[in-house]
């Protein structure tokens, strides 16, 4: 199980409300304030649902979270270690 | 730290210095002149050198284990410890004498720059941990420790920011801008902090902009009186704050570091929360990635998560219920923020200039009330804060 960077777009747009029309890869989200706290913990529950691990508190960082690129290294490394 | 002679001496003496010596001992140049001063400082100066050198030595020798992933214990435990230190100078002085009255627990000296020293040992063993820092440079590492500037009043600068920002050579437009902005800081801090505005409410109100007269005599002032008062009370904290911050990154400007910026015109904030993205930006930006996002990782409750980080705020600038009481101040105020963005998503009532006229002054207002908890800290009471903050309102209380 995993996620693509459309299904993140998808996500983002479907069910956080954001325009994604202008968001790619690198696009910083929360720390630019296109997503809030809800938001990012909506975006949390969606990963460990849809990857199947839970995130360790430590792991909530925006080095992991902030933009769709860190996401999904963070998703391809704590699958593949899993 | 500005106000002694040794820190102008510093410059002088030590920018040219630190230029002439080879590149490859230049920080470490830096590192010992930087300690040399805060010494010669004395009283709570060397106890907090001794402090710094010893956590960070501990810091710097654990980063190659914390890196490879070795003993799930040494994060937490370095990092109690630091917070610890942090506690016992800072807070139980204060606990100790509420609660047994005097003694010699109450005398203890709050060791220079410890609440900065502090944040930023943290940000090192995370940031090494997580594998973001890999540089184990010693002369790197002390320099940014211990780095004269910006010492006793931040800006809380990142080491991978400090690394990044650094220049090989003397340049002639770094050298320029460095000393502009100490210019800069010095105009704010001296002509309009400490004499104009000063003056300028004089002006106004044909009273002393003076903390003791305005709490003796609160009755005596209406509430836009009070208003007054904690506003210009508000802008020459921002000016003297602010002005150190200038002096701090033109000073490491002539050594060729870029600082992080601190502020970035928080009077005109349109919001609480647009407040915090520009007022003490490092002391936010290090909360936000150690604390706040640590909350949230923890408990998934974002409103726990913005009191606790605003409480742990106001500690941060001392141990007592007038920082507690801001603290829960601007967590509401970013609360009931977040809440109305929730509500609002992406409707827009009115154009963003037109709605700047009134979202400015009422961020303004917002700050202000919170400063009257805390604007004559630790001269009045958490008690005296409160009726200064109901004044506001044309509430009169006595406690």
């Amino acid at each position: 199980m995993g996620l693509t960077k459309d299904d993140l777009l998808v996500y983002l747009d479907g069910e956080l409300g954001v325009d994604t029309a202008d968001v790619n890869e690198q696009t910083p989200l929360f720390s630019s304030g296109v997503i809030d706290s809800f938001a990012l913990i909506s975006l949390i529950s969606h990963i460990e649902s849809s990857c199947g691990f839970r995130m360790s508190p430590t792991d909530v960082n925006l080095d992991n979270l902030d933009t769709i690129e860190r996401m999904l290294d963070y998703i391809e490394k704590t699958v593949g270690a899993g | 730290m500005i106000t002694t002679a040794g820190y102008w001496l510093l410059v002088v003496v030590g920018v040219p210095v630190f230029w002439l010596v080879p590149g490859k001992f230049r920080y470490g140049f830096l590192a010992a002149a930087s300690g040399l001063y805060l010494v010669s400082l004395g009283g709570s100066a060397v106890v907090s050198i001794g402090l710094l050198l010893f956590w960070s030595t501990i810091c710097y020798a654990t980063a190659p284990r914390l890196a490879a992933g070795e003993k799930r214990y040494l994060l937490p435990a370095i990092v109690i410890g630091v917070l610890a230190c942090l506690v016992y100078f800072k807070y139980m002085p204060s606990l100790v004498q509420a609660v047994f009255g005097e003694s010699v627990m109450a005398t203890v000296a709050l060791p220079l720059g410890i609440s900065f020293f502090t944040f930023k040992l943290i940000h090192y063993v995370i940031e090494v941990k997580r594998g973001n820092i890999t540089n184990r440079s010693a002369q790197q590492f002390f320099c940014y420790m211990l780095l004269f500037p910006i010492f006793s009043a931040g800006p809380i600068e990142r080491f991978d920011h400090f690394l990044k920002h650094q220049e090989g050579r003397f340049s002639k437009a770094a050298f320029v801008e460095g000393v502009t902005r100490i210019y800069q800081g010095l105009i704010k801090k001296l002509v309009i902090a400490d004499m104009a505005l000063p003056q300028l409410y004089s002006v106004l109100t044909h009273r002393e902009l003076s903390a003791q007269t305005f709490v003796g005599n609160l009755d005596s002032y209406s509430p836009h009186g009070a208003w007054l008062f904690l506003a210009m009370n508000f802008l020459i904290a921002y000016l003297d704050f602010s002005s150190y911050s200038d002096i701090a990154i033109g000073t490491s400007r002539l050594f060729g570091i870029h600082i992080m910026e601190n502020f970035d015109w928080p009077i005109l904030a349109t919001s609480v929360g647009d407040f915090w993205k520009r007022w003490h930006m490092t002391l936010a930006g290090w909360c936000q990635a150690y604390l706040y996002m640590t909350v949230i990782g923890l408990t998934r409750r974002p409103y726990l998560a913005i009191f606790m980080t605003f409480v742990a705020m106001g500690l941060w600038h001392a141990g007592s219920f007038n920082w507690i009481a801001w603290g829960v101040w601007h967590a509401t105020g970013v609360a009931v923020y977040v809440t109305f963005l929730r509500f609002k998503r992406n409707k827009t009532f009115v154009g963003a200039k037109v709605a700047a006229l009134v979202t400015i002054p009422a961020t303004f207002m917002f700050v202000t009330a919170g400063s009257a908890f805390t604007f004559a800290h630790p001269e009045i009471s958490i008690g005296e804060g409160f009726r200064v903050w109901l004044r506001l309102f044309s509430i009169h209380v006595y406690f």
